[in-house]
């Protein structure tokens, strides 16, 4: 575990060294741009440490990937569109779990939900750990 | 409650069992703090995935205030300063 650990936030400190270019004074990033780039980060870093085994990690890297791409032309490609089938609602009261999961509307079986949950849960977790540990460690720099 | 079952096997989603929420549970053990308390196993599923759900939701808030909050201080920290602290937190991992 604390392998895995490492890894996410290793992944996130890169990531996050992307952010120093874009804040130099010649070419300045809003605030709320920079923040939306550290929450990509941090999911971002959460994916990459699950790897592609995971249905949520898959999900995560599709949504960011599609936020990436600049909204300028909807092209409806009938090939590549695929109509969701009507699904009957879940039972046990397990919807709301699959809204909050990344991919969760696409697990069928209550088992994998269950397994997706718990892994999905122990990244998100660590990743708050990660954060709180660089929020404490800037802190102390700033009064060091 | 086991006609039920057999039903939804045909069906596309499948109902989340008994069995799998005491799977949950004792996944989420050391994350779901409320779950530690109860020691027999009688806690309803929809308390289970209700308590799991409020925890994700919690936790998505949590990255989203931090990473207000990173935003805020990689501002006011200068290059040098930034790069101190990653190391440091890199070796504190």
């Amino acid at each position: 575990m604390q392998d895995m650990n490492a890894m996410q936030a290793t992944h996130f400190l890169r990531l996050l060294s992307r952010l120093k270019p874009l804040m130099a004074p010649t070419l300045p990033i809003s605030t709320s741009q920079q923040t939306k780039f550290i929450l990509k980060s941090a999911y971002a870093s959460m994916a990459y440490a699950a790897g592609p085994r995971r249905v949520w990690s898959r999900a995560l890297v599709r949504r960011i990937r599609r936020n990436r791409r600049r909204p300028t032309m909807r092209i409806i490609n009938k090939r590549r569109h695929v109509v969701r089938p009507r699904r009957r609602p879940a039972e046990g009261g397990s919807e709301e779990l699959r809204k909050v999961i990344p991919g969760g509307d696409t697990i069928l079986n209550g088992a994998r939900l269950v397994e997706e949950t718990s892994d999905y849960v122990q990244f998100l977790r660590t990743q708050v750990i990660i954060m709180k540990a660089l929020v404490s460690s800037f802190s102390k720099g700033q009064h060091g | 409650m086991s006609s039920r079952s057999q039903r939804s096997r045909q069906s596309t989603t499948t109902r989340i069992t008994d069995e799998q929420i005491v799977d949950l549970l004792t996944k989420l053990q050391d994350l779901l703090p409320e779950t530690r308390s109860r020691s027999s196993g009688r806690v309803a599923a929809s308390k289970v995935l209700q308590e799991t759900c409020n925890h994700i939701r919690s936790l998505h808030k949590e990255v989203d205030d931090l990473s207000e909050r990173l935003s805020e201080l990689l501002a006011t920290t200068d290059t040098t300063s930034a790069q101190a602290a990653i190391i440091r937190s890199l070796l504190e991992m």
